[in-house]
């Protein structure tokens, strides 16, 4: 059934033959994880993401419905407060939600907000990243909330992107 | 310069969509995320990424429609979980103005802060996401 978006691969320029080697994109088995098995201010494994590209920016304005010309039009962007094309900065929120996602192994949080501190362009790589910040335990001593401090963080000038917090139930084992 | 505050309680009108299992893989594939809940076939297994919900936004230009956009953008978002999100689901939204800041800024003069919050309702009417969107901007 995922078929379909397979052939997305050139939206980062890659040859097509180079793909043969490497495989196709897999869907990933995640385990959610316990309460127990989070340690307070243990580093998220980081996701190197990019080079972002127009093609990440255009399938990201068709899969939110958001087209406002910043995001696609040079010569709209160029004239706009921005001065060129800039990312969406829900693109970036869903690229820490994946980050998240992938440490915690569920989407399923109780609370997720992001601040965009500076514009993410084509040709941005950003490692996304971060820690557990705060561990909450129930008072029946039975699992608890985890905090998760996140940042996307620009590899080439190091420049803060975006900042972000989640906020997640887990059970004890 | 125009008066902000007069956008306090401002509304958008309430609309219904329904979220489709396909829409969520695009969504997941968009955000590059390939995490197996959201690419089941079983609409039991299978769950909205946690930013799924912007999509539907439409209504917000409508409750936003006093304000220069041109000179606004999006500082904070902020979604609050009240249970997960499955595919075939009726969901309605329900926007609101619900604060609106006046300030002198240092550097830009005057300058606006709103907060549209966005309450996001099951067919049966109980919360699913409660949303708070800041927008900041020059007066």
């Amino acid at each position: 059934m995922i078929n379909y978006y397979h052939d997305t691969y050139i939206e980062d320029g890659t040859d097509p033959s180079a793909l043969r080697k490497t495989g196709y994109r897999k869907v990933e088995k995640r385990t959610k994880l316990k309460f127990l098995d989070v340690v307070l201010n243990a580093e998220i494994p980081q996701i190197r993401q990019g080079p972002l590209t127009r093609t990440h920016i255009v399938k990201y304005a068709g899969a939110s419905y958001d087209f406002n010309p910043i995001h696609h039009d040079q010569e709209f962007a160029s004239r706009s407060i921005a001065k060129g094309i800039i990312a969406h900065g829900m693109m970036i929120m869903g690229y820490l939600g994946k980050c998240a996602t992938a440490y915690l192994g569920t989407a399923q949080f109780d609370k997720f907000s992001t601040r965009n501190v500076t514009m993410a362009r084509p040709g941005d790589i950003l490692i996304l990243g971060g820690h557990v910040s705060e561990k909450i335990p129930n008072p029946d001593g039975k699992g608890g909330q985890v905090r998760l401090t996140l940042t996307a963080i620009d590899e080439a000038t190091g420049e803060l992107r975006c900042k972000g917090e989640v906020l997640v139930t887990l059970a004890q084992v | 310069m125009i008066d902000y505050k007069k956008m306090l309680g401002m509304k958008g009108s309430t609309f219904n969509c329904v979220v489709e299992p396909g829409k969520i893989k695009e969504y997941a594939a968009a955000v590059d995320d390939w995490s197996d809940f959201f690419w089941s076939d079983d609409p039991t297994i299978q769950y909205a990424p946690p930013t799924f919900s912007h999509i539907y936004r439409s209504g917000k230009m409508e409750a936003m429609h006093m304000a220069d956009l041109t000179r606004f953008v999006q500082g904070e978002h902020e979604i609050v979980y009240h249970r997960p999100l499955h595919p075939g689901e009726v969901i309605s939204y329900h926007l609101e103005i619900v604060d609106v800041v006046e300030k002198e800024g240092k550097t830009f003069g005057p300058m606006a802060q709103i907060v549209l919050q966005t309450i996001l309702k099951d067919s049966e009417n109980k919360p699913i996401q409660t949303i708070r969107q800041t927008f900041v901007g020059r007066r």
